[in-house]
């Protein structure tokens, strides 16, 4: 799509021929949903970017169609042609996908591995659906998309990586951005943003919310856990649709992901998961499809992020950093992306939130923590803690007694519940 | 790592600013002046001059005295703007080696580039002296309806001045910046410079720590001094007709006439009554002749009313490119000298239909930005971002005298646009390709950037080979042009005819000579 001039494509506009039999063609759902799109005002270009259809797809699809007879494109008389240079046809046929040989993980260059494996994922599937390259659904409004745009462009940008050494991530980046820039536009226009709609078909009937159950008569208790929110990652996640690739470009892509794979493969071996973390992740970016690579991404992720927090909070007996702190807490956020139900996780990002005074998200990982392991009595404490801190008083109180009721045996939360029932000595005493 | 630098390189004045601990400041020299005029003058004694010393003789030293060269960088001598610079200045315009404009004074003839070089080195000269180390990086700014040749004219004035040139940046972005620094609303703002040669607007989005350019419009030889001209043309008329007498081909009257009229033309932006007062104008058989004429704000609008709407076509066309109304617009920020005059003010504000910010310095903000934009991207400051575009399209002349645009105008940058070409001829081996920049349909009334030739194609029947021509308009604004062989995978070899820039020979020679010449203090 880079290298195929746009201004040509966006004259080349394919119609139905005339003398079309339809039950010639054994047509794929995909295939019956571009040729529906096909009514000779809808340019190559505008084809191209419907979303949920690779670019290459549409290509292939077109060229074999046009083999066929099935449809034409009325070329416009050769103008712009100059006495010595004639603008050449442009190829009907995909890009290379160049991008794909000659890459690699290179230390030696001024960014970091991580960042390395997250340009070459967002590179990758640089084809996907604009909504989901801008990250945003599909009801975002103009301030959302323009707010997505200027959050990635601020990663992507090249000026953010001024005249440092990058290698080929510079170009890159330079690609990204341009197709960044393609999405906000074509999105922030009313009338391409409908378009786009059109092509993308229904949107998706949003998850319906989990219904509380009704609860059992009796043992009913005064204090329920809220459901869990999902993660960024998670939306995103349920929002990526896969899209059909060329059966070649799959293969390269596969082979490329199995060498991702086994780099990480021997780095875990030795544990050294800062290395397997960028190549796996480049690995499960290649090849979506495969299970293995993502649940080992899952796991080898986690280890990594757990691995660099605890060495941040480890102080060596000193005081802790705030900034470290901060670090560490955002660390073991990614580690609940992929574990989201370990209660020791929890709860530690709980302790960390709190020290940094982040009660919201205190809250929500203590609770968390609570729900996920009732029966640790400390859990239950923490939440409490959180919610003191937070001045829900009110609140604190109800879980400490289903914390009591829970664990009659444990001191520490009765001597807590004591306390309650001891008369303050001073009722607006400091919280 | 040094320190880098901002510097405002504009037609009248230059101004130089730098990040001190955080905060962007504004340079003075020695003299204590925040601004230095940007002029270059050779005395009688043949020093050279720059700056405040050479403003001070320019009215005795008229013909050797260059001012407003801005206006003629990266220009063709042919171009109208040339040709119509000729019938005023006093200095002598004459063609050089690329057809581009020189200028000649004490006999010696210089380039463009080498004369706003001069102007440069005595910013970087004042930073030094301010610092007591030597700068070597800048961020320099331009107009930001300059087009490519432009560019790339001012950033070989910073080669020639010594110093590496981290980035061009558009004056009014520059002026956005410095405005919306620390700002964390959104708003759109627009942005109205009229300096002393050019004129610019640009609607930008501010936001998330983001700079955004939507659109910008401009005209680059529209300015103060075009104020300046009329006020002047003016007062000749009246001379003749009071006295009989044409001053037109006194170089010295015509100096001092000039001088005294944008003295006038200050004034007249805070009195609604003047006078031009030049005793002993001329002599002739009665002796000698006096100059005294009344100016009134009312005749002063009059003789400009139409330069202040044409900046107004452009303000509306430059709205409707950002796909917004007057309403849509937030703030309006007024920079340059020239919008000091009330006439300005008015149209802006009934145009707005809202009074223009207030708060910020006219004359340095520009600077100021520049020197945000150079810290920006030195420190690798991940909080702000500039988002640029490329004021003119970009495309390529066909047979029929057409302009085929390739990058429209308002495309964010850098940018990057392939285009294939072919041979129309059996066993051709070369293709030639022009490429311009400007809004005309016609090839010709756009300006030609340069022609490049594609050599080495390996023969074959028409309409074989398949050369993929790649256009790229970097963060500078500047094109660059590469080109492939689809076939063979070959980076095919590009002959690069410019028209009006120098090359890296010429810098170097101009580099060595003027290494000769040690300004003054
Ligand atoms: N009070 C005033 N009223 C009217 N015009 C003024 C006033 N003060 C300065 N000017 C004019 O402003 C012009 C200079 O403005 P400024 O210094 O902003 O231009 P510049 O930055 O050198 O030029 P440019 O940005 O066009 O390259 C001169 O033409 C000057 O006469
Ligand atoms: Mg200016």
């Amino acid at each position: 799509m880079h290298s195929v001039d746009g201004s040509e494509q966006e004259k080349r506009i394919p119609r139905l021929a005339s003398s079309w039999d339809p039950s010639s063609l054994q047509l794929s759902p995909e295939e019956g949903f571009l040729l529906s799109r096909i009514d000779g005002q809808t340019s190559l270009t505008l084809l191209r970017q419907i979303g949920g259809i690779a670019p290459e797809e549409v290509d292939r699809c077109i060229e074999h169609w046009l083999s066929e007879g099935v449809v034409v494109i009325d070329e416009g008389k050769p103008d712009r042609a100059e006495v010595s240079a004639q603008a050449a046809e442009p190829k009907a046929e995909a890009e290379p996908v160049d991008y794909l040989s000659d890459l690699r993980i290179d230390s030696a260059l001024d960014i970091t591995p991580e960042l390395q494996a997250q340009i070459l994922e967002f590179e990758v599937s640089l084809d996907k659906p604009y909504f989901e390259l801008l990250e945003v659904s599909r009801d975002a409004d103009t301030k959302q998309i323009k707010r997505a745009y200027f959050s990635l462009s601020k990663v992507y940008h090249p000026d953010r990586y001024f005249r440092a050494n990058l290698g080929d991530y510079r170009v890159r980046l330079e690609r990204i951005f341009r197709k960044l820039v393609e999405a906000y536009e074509l999105l922030s226009d009313p009338n391409t943003r409908a378009e786009i709609e059109r092509t993308m078909g229904p949107m998706p009937e949003p998850e319906p919310e989990p219904v509380a159950e009704a609860s059992e008569a009796g043992a009913a208790p005064k204090w329920k856990l809220p459901p869990r929110k999902l993660t960024k990652r998670q939306t995103l996640e349920r929002l990526r649709r896969h899209f059909r690739i060329p059966p070649q470009i799959l293969a390269e892509r596969k082979l490329k992901a199995s060498q991702f794979f086994s780099v990480a493969m021997v780095a875990a071996k030795r544990e050294r998961w800062h290395e397997a973390a960028p190549n796996l992740r480049l690995a499960v970016a290649f090849d979506p499809w495969n299970d293995e690579y993502r649940t080992r991404f899952s796991d080898i992720l986690s280890h990594h992020y757990e691995q660099r927090a605890a060495k941040l909070l480890d102080s060596d007996g000193g005081a802790i950093d705030q900034g470290d702190q901060t670090e560490a807490l955002r660390l073991l956020e990614e580690v609940l992306i992929h574990r989201p139900a370990d209660p020791e996780v929890n709860h530690r990002a709980a302790l960390l939130a709190l020290d940094l005074d982040e009660l919201g998200r205190a809250t929500e990982y203590a609770e968390a923590a609570c729900e996920l392991c009732p029966e640790s009595a400390e859990k239950w404490l923490t939440l409490v803690r959180v919610l003191r801190a937070d001045g829900l008083h009110e609140k604190a109180k109800l879980v400490l007694k289903e914390a009591a009721r829970l664990h009659p045996k444990n001191e520490k939360l009765q001597a807590e519940l004591q306390k309650l029932r001891r008369p303050r000595r001073s009722a607006k005493g400091g919280g | 790592m040094g320190h880098v630098i901002g510097i405002d390189l504009g037609t009248t004045n230059s101004c130089v600013a730098m990040v001190d601990q955080g905060k962007p400041i504004v340079i003075p020299n020695t003299g204590g002046y925040r601004t230095t005029p940007s002029m270059f003058a050779i005395s009688s004694d043949g020093k050279r001059l720059v700056g405040h010393l050479s403003k001070r003789q320019a009215i005795t030293n008229p013909k050797d005295t260059l001012y407003a060269v801005k206006r003629l960088i990266g220009r063709r001598f042919d171009s109208p703007e040339v040709q119509k610079s000729m019938d005023l200045c006093p200095f002598k315009i004459v063609r050089g080696e690329n057809d581009d404009a020189r200028l000649e004074i004490a006999g010696k003839v210089f380039t463009c580039p080498e004369v706003m070089g001069v102007v440069v080195r005595e910013m970087k000269r004042v930073a030094e002296e301010y610092l007591g180390e030597p700068v070597t990086q800048a961020v320099i700014t331009v107009p930001a309806y300059f087009n490519d040749t432009q560019r790339q004219s001012t950033k070989d004035a910073g080669k020639i001045a010594g110093l590496e040139v981290l980035r061009i940046i558009n004056e009014p972005t520059s002026a956005a910046l410095a405005y919306g620094i620390g700002e964390k609303k959104e708003e759109t703002i627009a942005v109205y410079d009229l300096g002393g040669g050019t004129f610019d607007i640009s609607i930008l989005e501010l936001g998330s720590g983001v700079i955004e350019v939507l659109a910008t419009a401009g005209d680059t030889f529209l300015g103060g001094e075009d104020f300046d001209r009329r006020l002047v043309a003016h007062v000749l008329k009246k001379f003749q007709e009071s006295d009989g007498l044409d001053l037109s081909s006194d170089l010295m009257a015509l100096q001092r006439l000039k001088d005294a009229s944008e003295k006038a033309k200050c004034d007249l932006s805070s009195l609604n009554v003047t006078e031009i007062n030049l005793p002993f104008i001329a002599n002739d058989e009665g002796g000698a002749r006096h100059l005294n004429i009344e100016v009134t704000r009312e005749t002063l609008e009059e003789l400009v009313g139409d330069i202040v709407h044409k900046t107004m076509d452009a303000v509306k066309q430059c709205v409707s490119d950002a796909g917004l109304t007057p309403a849509d617009i937030d703030q309006v920020v007024l920079i340059g000298g020239q919008t000091r005059m009330p006439l300005v003010q008015q149209c802006v504000t009934s145009y707005f239909k809202k009074p223009p910010h207030k708060g910020l310095n006219a004359d340095e903000v520009v600077a100021m930005g520049a020197a945000i934009q150079a810290d920006i991207l030195a420190s690798h400051d991940d909080r702000i971002l500039l988002l640029d575009v490329t004021p003119l399209s970009l495309g390529i002349g066909t047979f029929d005298g057409q302009f085929a645009p390739l990058i429209p105008r308002n495309t964010t940058v850098p940018t990057r646009k392939s285009h294939m070409f072919t041979t129309t001829r059996d066993d051709q081996t070369a293709v030639k390709i022009r490429v311009l920049q400007g809004e005309s349909n016609q090839a010709d009334e756009n300006h030609l950037l340069g022609e490049f030739v594609l050599t080495e194609i390996p023969k074959a029947k028409s309409g074989a080979p398949e050369i993929e021509v790649s256009f790229e308009i970097d963060s500078d604004g500047i094109v660059n042009v590469f080109a492939r062989d689809v076939e063979t995978e070959r980076e095919q070899s590009i002959t690069v005819n410019a028209a009006g820039t120098l090359s890296e020979e010429e810098i170097a020679q101009i580099i060595k000579t003027n290494e000769d010449y040690d300004l003054p203090e």
